[in-house]
């Protein structure tokens, strides 16, 4: 069995939380059942909201 | 990335820590809202202090693991105590400038929605620009606390990725749940899991709803936050592990 070896500890920042936070479905379009302007209707690229939920 | 003050008291009530998808450990640090990486021996002295915030043991306990000089693990200590409390990420994201065209097809959109949507919608907004300002302002710990659907920081097995279970919601709690994606998706910020689990989970308040957190699984450093009622998760990832108070048992 290898002995485990020490070394000298490394801590990186990795990023803030509500930056780092947004994991979901890209492209995810929500909308209300029966909304009248076209539900499920993916938006093209860019538009607010969509990028991540 | 800027330094912070270094209040040398350590409290393992700050830190959760869990698994990204390659194995390596990750830090959450509560007060700050930074996410740390840490290699395996930054992961061994940030357990030892978790279990006893005396420097000087967890030297010790060092020096009796790995054979190293007393004031060479005396020294890494302070360094990860400094490094946890005084790193701190500078939030990149500040959202979008809205434009009057926008705001124009956000209205219109909203105008034609049914009127017990567009109250709804209105409750939605409120709640997230509660949830936006909270976010800049304190603590997630205390802001999710105060949203009614706090922090859970227990060992527990990741949620099985797949749809919402609206069937247990009232027909009130759906329209909030239509009416929160709605806002969202127009919303000057990123709709993120983050925003979505905060606010879903006031909606749901009286269910008893817990916050939690975990590194999405085989897509580098993104984390997910979902809320869990009853057993149910609302809007699962998957996810490697969930963040905890602790070291971490993952099994695999």
């Amino acid at each position: 069995m290898a002995e485990e070896i020490y070394e000298a500890p490394q801590i990186t920042v990795l990023g803030d939380l509500t930056d780092m936070t947004q994991a979901g479905k890209p492209g995810v379009y929500f909308d209300m059942p029966g909304a009248s302007e076209g539900s499920k209707t993916l938006p093209p690229p860019g538009t607010p909201g969509t990028g991540t939920s | 990335m800027r330094p912070g003050p270094r209040e040398r008291a350590w409290f393992a009530r700050d830190i959760v820590t869990s698994v990204d998808s390659t194995g390596e450990r990750v830090l959450l640090h509560l007060p700050s809202g930074t996410y740390l990486g840490l290699d395996r021996s930054a992961a061994t002295i940030v357990d030892l202090l978790n279990e006893s915030p005396d420097e000087r043991q967890a030297a010790s306990a060092l020096v009796e693991k790995f054979g190293i000089p007393y004031e060479r693990a005396l020294g890494d200590v302070g360094a990860v105590v400094a490094a946890v409390q005084g790193l701190t990420a500078q939030r990149v994201n500040r959202g979008r400038r809205p434009t009057v065209a926008g705001v124009r097809v956000v209205a219109l959109s909203w105008w034609r929605l049914s009127w017990s949507y567009k109250w709804t919608a209105i409750l939605a907004t409120g709640v997230m620009v509660v949830v936006e300002v909270g976010l800049k302002l304190v603590g997630l710990s205390r802001l999710a606390r105060w949203m009614g659907v706090p922090l859970a920081t227990d060992q527990t097995v990741p949620p099985v990725a797949g749809p919402d279970d609206l069937g247990i919601l009232t027909g009130s709690e759906e329209r909030a749940y239509w009416a929160l994606g709605w806002v969202l998706a127009r919303w000057l910020y990123d709709g993120t899991c983050l925003r979505r689990a905060l606010a879903l989970g006031w909606f749901l308040r009286r269910r008893g709803p817990v916050l939690r957190l975990g590194m999405i699984d085989g897509v580098g450093p993104v984390a997910h936050a979902w809320i869990e009622i009853e057993g149910r998760a609302f809007n699962s990832q998957p996810v490697r592990g969930t963040f905890s108070l602790g070291a971490p048992d993952f099994g695999s």
